[in-house]
């Protein structure tokens, strides 16, 4: 056995290095697929390493406290997470403000105005920013950021949006059209920690810290007092950082209920859900071992008790009334009782009960039921207790826990019945409270503890422990990591699914080689037949040979992999905005060996059993002849089995066998339908004319005499420029998308806005706007955001919030359709009236003429709305769409007002002029309004959509190189069966040349083969692509269908370009040849 | 060898084979009856597409005839598997071609290795084998050199000596020398007829040179697909 395995490996070792040229394609078809999969996974994982390594530096923090929408704290949570920073080490935390969060800022060089780019400002504490790890800065090198926001008025720019602006260090920008700064150092583009930060920031290099204390920067973005949007915390252990994160959450909450105004002494409130009811004793044995500890109530709920009905009233005691049954020990302050006593420390163990706020439900029969034994069904057992009293009102202890309820002693009620929850309430000295609840929330996992001052702050605990939405979002790094983890997982696997795909590609490049080898080697497998070589030895033999061109080509693809991972890194920077610290990964290089080796097998299995079924007597024929085939029931099961074993590898990467089954057979599917096309297409187009050209006769020839083989290479080729075309069409899309939205949603191509607006700038803008004579429309917007309808007709109850805009002017796109009423009028300036969307009249059944109360300009604080005016407004029409929003920066639509329909006590938040002027205008425009109007800013609505562009541009580039590594293995598909096709080809080369063909004839035939192979994967590859675009279209009418022509020829012209480039490769050598060496040895 | 002189080695009973080329059916061998003796050297002749090519394949397990019987050794090998055939091939019969069918990336002396190896026993002294057969074919300069680097007769004698490597009951050599200049076929048949000599294998020759058919103990004649003697 020993002899003839080496046999094998020798004879394959030899075949492969006699036919080096096409053993080296066969390396290239399989090492392309693995490199894909090796670089790709080494990327994956290197991103998962670099932001789950160092969990605190992505994070940026321990625990990171966020508003939800972005926006900085309100003051009242800003105060009291102020309270709780100052309780720490200062250099443990950083705030960090977001200065526009609900709309992009602009920056552009100093005196260059039209120069404007949209970006993100991050106003920082530069001492503390960021807690972890350090942001230096790429120019000058390696200067820490702090060390560069010295002065006011200083900036770091990200690289990017330096070099968009054309600016470098020492350079001056104007800010908001407002505040002038110097920059004084580039960060690199990834320094943001992009996508994984836990406030939104677009993947984007366009940012810049500036100091939040700068009076520059405050001017600028008009800080005013303490803002921040985000809180970074450092604590030295994960326990701590989730201790003091719920302490964060409750508190903040606390605060929205506005439950810490008042605070008696400094209770604890600890709460044990129903999962953890077990833990009561334990958690009570904790409290006793407290220092301190006052006074400590206990209460056991159980909240689906049920009263029955009086026994004997009505047979079995069915019915009955489903209260919540309270078990307390002590028995909480005495109340009113309306009949009987209060229960007190003599009752304790005893089963008695009173009735809190039954006076109310049941009236004057109340007294009837002092004396009375009452069944309580609980939990499937009945407890019999005697009425000791009734209750007027509430219990006591009902802010505490329930709804009206039954309160009995906690002995009364057997241990065993399960509880629905447990509480504690706990006085202890106020300076020991906060420890307490710490201690408390770390001993017991899945309890909760936190300072509860005031029965308000109790409830307002009750109703965040049981899962209301928190105003802020609190997340500790630790929490964070599993989520991350996730994310990078996702990506790994669509990073690895692409990979899959090329290696797929590969695989068609190996069938075909084998199928070849095995094709041109019949003769020699007939003698080794004829010398007694069985026929699963010979299978054994042309399967080692694959398997090691498959170890091979996972080598090189390995190695191709590795320098790959590495280029790919810079890519993959850009697209994630996170520094992706490359390093070497085993994991990709066993996955790179082990599905190098299955796809070669897999692939290479079927022509190895055709070998098998060569007969021994084609060596009496001086021929070669054709590979017999397999029978067709077997060819089918081996596919199928053979197709489960890509599916299995594919469940490694996917780790969901259903998934990487369906995936493989679904794929096997695809492959066999768009197989079965491609063969057809190419027997159609292999008999079309050939008007002569004897060139592009020998052509079609050429590639309809092995359709199947024209077939998969198409095959191949289709799938790269499929990837490539959709990416580049959808991409196109969506540029003419956001084009047409911006004009649309901004109604002009000129936008001058006004941030935070104030009378004399909106003055000043608008003299400056009529000024200019080459404008053809002009809207004028005053917003007033927070504007809520709070009563019609003087009846409160109906309610609608939205965004009110004072509007001159009709924008260029015409007013809105009107449903009922009428629209505004110039004449209308002044007066006190509103037109609504239908949405809103439908809502609150209005009709025209009504007297709609509006408050506007309210804001939150302690959970109530205040600060803001009331004003009442006729409702003279209501529109059937929504109106443009103004300034495409908000789309709620909301009311509109004539322009001083509103007193001038009312500010706008922001106002807006929207011009139209001609095109070639807008820059002019533009410019000489940012001159005129310092803290407006001026724009052609283009640069909004620009911003868009650019956006999918650096989105695209990811996809666009997973494509481009498709079709690069498509590429050498091309080159692999056109080797294999000039091989297979080369006597009858040989013959041509005989006959008198020069080697440029030949040359030209097989190009001539291959561009229109290159022209038939293009545009069938363009056609599958406008064909999923349509799709997309019919599902989601919003995407337009506009692909660029230039896109669809480049395409076109790629697909030709790699299809002719990997032919020369390959054909030129066979176009060189002299006929004699193959007519004499072949 | 221990059988007795007049055994026979090789028998073919009213051997046919069809092939179907389109809708007609070819009889390529129509009903040959033949045996060969131990030790015998039998020359089978006829034209081009007479058959004889066929005939030879059948005789050797190269093909399975459409009917009649086939026996090697006193064995019937019509109705073996793939993998019996094989094992016959490799045991009881060498082949020599006339394209020589060497396998064009082992050396000479890896080739005539190569049946040992495939077979049962005697894999270990293979290589020794190998190099006395090719030395008995005046090879020993040559062992190491690939058929690339052979002229057609050196070729055609490693081929030989592939034959005789299992030291086979019988050899089926087809136009042996047909591919090779006169003189130097004259050599090559010679050297096989010496081996043959050494060996007192059994010898089966197609060929349509008479000179050759003259060297035979026996010469019979196919004609479209039969034997006419």
């Amino acid at each position: 056995m020993r002899v003839q395995l080496l046999f094998y490996v020798r004879h394959a070792l030899r075949s492969l290095q006699r036919e080096r040229r096409r053993s080296l394609f066969a390396v290239f078809a399989i090492a392309v697929g693995v490199a894909a999969v090796v670089g790709l996974q080494t990327l994956s994982l290197s991103i998962g390493d670099s932001v789950t390594e160092d969990i605190q530096a992505t994070h940026q923090g321990d625990i990171v406290v966020s508003t939800r929408n972005g926006e900085p704290f309100p003051q009242e949570h800003m105060a009291a997470l102020d309270a709780l920073v100052s309780r720490m080490d200062p250099a443990d935390s950083a705030w960090f403000l977001l200065p526009n969060p609900d709309r992009p800022s602009f920056i552009a060089p100093a005196g260059e105005a039209s120069v404007l780019q949209w970006f993100q400002p991050y106003l920082v504490e530069p001492d503390n920013y960021p807690l972890y790890g350090e942001l230096a800065s790429i120019e000058p090198k390696d200067v820490p950021v702090r060390q560069l926001l010295n002065s006011p008025g200083d900036v770091v720019l990200a690289k990017g949006i330096a070099s968009r602006l054309g600016v470098s260090v020492g350079d001056r920008v104007v800010i908001e059209n407002s505040g002038t700064f110097e920059i004084t150092g580039l960060v690199s583009n990834q320094a943001s920690g992009g996508v994984f930060a836990p406030y939104f920031v677009p993947p984007m290099p366009w940012f810049a810290y500036m100091d939040v204390k700068d009076p520059t920067a405050r001017e600028t973005f008009k800080v005013e007092g303490n803002q921040a949007s985000v809180l970074f915390v450092k604590t030295r252990t994960d326990a701590e950082a989730q201790t003091l994160a719920r302490d964060i959450e409750a508190t903040i909450w606390l605060v929205e209920r506005g439950a810490l105004d008042d605070r008696p002494d400094g209770n604890v409130f600890v709460y044990l859900p129903a999962p953890t009811v077990d833990l009561g004793d334990r958690v009570r044995r904790e409290i006793e071992s407290l220092t301190g500890v006052a006074n400590v109530v206990e209460y056991h709920v159980f909240s689906d008790a049920k009263l029955l009905l009086p026994r004997g009233r009505q047979g079995p005691t069915e019915g009955g009334l489903v209260q919540t049954l309270i078990a307390a020990e002590p028995m909480p302050a005495a109340v009113e009782m309306a009949h009987g006593r209060d229960l007190g420390p003599g009752d304790k163990g005893s089963p008695v009960m009173v009735m809190g706020g039954f006076e109310a439900l049941l009236g004057e029969s109340a007294a009837g039921q002092l004396g009375s034994r009452r069944d309580i069904a609980v939990n499937g057992r009945t407890v019999t207790l005697e009425v000791v009293g009734v209750t007027a009102g509430d219990l006591p202890v009902q802010d505490a826990i329930g709804e009206s309820a039954l309160l009995a002693p906690l002995g009364a009620i057997d241990p065993s019945i399960p509880r629905s929850s447990i509480s504690f309430l706990l006085t202890v000295p106020e300076t020991d409270a906060s420890d307490a609840a710490a201690r408390l929330a770390r001993a017991f996992p899945g309890i909760v503890a936190v300072r509860a001052d005031s029965p308000a702050a109790i409830v307002a605990a009750r109703d965040f422990i049981l899962g209301d939405g928190s105003p802020i979002e609190v997340e500790t790094a630790a929490a964070r990591l599993p989520e991350i983890e996730d994310t990078t997982d996702v990506l790994g696997k669509v990073i690895i699914v692409a990979g899959l795909v090329s290696l797929a590609i590969g695989g068609i490049g190996i069938l075909n080689t084998m199928l070849v080898v095995v094709g041109r080697r019949t003769q020699e497998i007939g003698v080794l037949k004829a010398l007694g070589l069985k026929g699963r030895q010979v299978t054994l033999l042309f399967m080692i040979e694959g398997l090691v061109l498959g170890v091979a080509g996972s080598v090189v693809g390995i190695l191709v992999g590795i320098a790959l991972s590495i280029a790919l890194t810079g890519v993959g920077e850009q697209f994630l905005q996170v520094d992706v610290g490359w390093k070497l990964q085993v994991a990709p290089i066993y996955t790179g060996l082990v599905v190098g080796i299955v796809a070669t097998t897999v692939f290479g299995f079927l022509p190895t059993l055709a070998a098998s079924q060569v007969r021994p007597n084609v060596v009496l024929q001086s021929q070669g002849t054709a590979v017999p085939r397999t029978g067709r029931l077997v060819s089918l099961l081996v596919v199928i089995v053979l197709t489960a074993v890509m599916g299995l590898v594919a469940t490694v990467f996917l780790s969901n066998p259903v998934v990487g089954l369906a995936g493989a057979y679904g794929a096997l599917a695809v492959l066999a339908v768009l197989t079965i096309v491609l063969i057809g297409l190419v027997w159609v187009v292999g008999k079309s004319p050939s008007f002569g050209s004897i060139n592009l006769k020998l052509a079609l020839r050429g590639m309809s005499r092995q359709k199947g083989r024209a077939a998969s290479t198409l095959l191949a080729l289709v799938i790269g420029i499929f990837a490539m075309a959709s990416i580049v069409m959808l991409g196109d899309t969506l540029k003419d998308l956001a084009d047409e939205i911006s004009e649309d949603a901004v109604g002009g191509n000129v936008l001058l806005m006004i941030p935070q607006a104030d009378v004399l700038t909106i003055q000043r803008a608008s003299e400056a706007v009529s000024s200019l004579n080459s404008i053809n429309n002009v809207v004028e917007d005053h917003q007033y955001e927070d504007a809520r309808i709070v009563a019609v007709n003087g009846e409160t109850g109906r309610r609608w919030g939205s965004t009110m805009v004072a509007r001159r002017g009709v924008p260029e796109q015409g007013p809105p359709s009107l449903s009922e009423g009428r629209l505004l009028e110039p004449s209308d300036e002044g007066k006190a009236v509103v037109v609504v969307g239908s949405g809103v009249a439908e809502d609150l059944s209005l009709e025209i003429g009504d007297t709609l109360t509006f408050d506007i300009g309210a804001h939150r604080v302690n959970g109530e709305l205040v600060g803001g005016r009331e004003t009442d407004l006729e409702l003279v029409g209501i529109t059937v769409e929504e109106w443009p929003a103004t300034g495409g920066f908000s789309d709620d639509g909301g009311f509109i007002i004539p322009i001083g329909g509103l007193d001038s006590l009312f500010t706008p938040t922001n106002a807006f002029f929207i011009m139209t002027a001609d095109e070639s205008d807008g820059p002019a425009i533009a410019e000489e309004l940012t001159r005129a109007v310092p803290g407006a800013i001026a724009m052609e609505t283009r640069t909004v959509a620009g911003v868009f562009k650019d956006i999918l541009d650096r989105i695209a580039v990811f996809p666009m190189v997973l494509s481009a590594l498709a079709l690069f293995a498509g590429a050498v598909i091309i080159a692999n069966s056109v080797a294999l096709a000039t091989m297979e080809r080369r006597r009858k080369i040989a013959t041509m040349k005989a006959v008198g063909a020069k080697g440029s004839r030949i040359l030209t035939a097989l190009l001539l083969e291959n561009a229109i192979i290159g022209f038939l994967g293009g545009a069938i590859g363009v056609a599958l692509s406008m064909i999923v675009l349509v799709v997309m279209n019919r599902l989601e009418s919003d995407i337009p269908i506009s692909p660029n022509p230039v896109s669809v020829a480049l395409v076109l012209v790629v697909a030709i370009g790699v299809a002719l480039g990997a032919a020369v490769i390959s054909a030129w050598p066979a176009s060189k040849e002299k006929p004699l060496t193959v007519l004499r040895y072949e | 060898m221990t059988e007795e002189p007049g055994r026979v080695v090789l028998r073919a009973t009213d051997v046919r084979k069809e092939f179907r080329m389109g809708d007609a059916t070819v009889s390529a061998v129509d009903g040959v009856s033949l045996s060969v003796n131990e030790g015998e050297l039998v020359a089978i002749l006829g034209a081009s597409g007479s058959g004889k090519r066929t005939l030879l394949g059948l005789l050797g397990g190269l093909d399975n005839p459409t009917s009649g019987r086939v026996e090697v050794g006193g064995v019937d090998i019509t109705s073996m598997s793939e993998g019996e055939l094989a094992e016959i091939r490799n045991e009881k019969i060498g082949f020599v071609f006339q394209f020589f069918n060497l396998i064009q990336t082992l050396t000479a002396v890896e080739n005539v290795e190569l049946p040992i190896q495939f077979s049962r026993n005697g894999r270990s002294h293979s290589r020794k084998r190998a190099e006395e057969l090719l030395s008995l074919l005046g090879l020993d300069h040559r062992l190491d050199h690939r058929p690339g680097q052979l002229s057609g007769g050196e070729q055609q004698r490693v081929a030989i000596a592939r034959a005789l490597a299992n030291g086979p009951d019988l050899i089926l050599a087809d136009e042996p020398t047909g591919n090779l200049d006169s003189g130097i076929g004259q050599a090559v048949l010679q050297a096989l007829l010496d081996a043959r000599t050494q060996t007192g294998t059994t010898l089966v020759l197609v060929t349509h040179d008479s000179d050759v058919a003259a060297l035979a103990d026996r010469s019979v004649t196919m004609k479209d697909g039969v034997l006419i003697d």
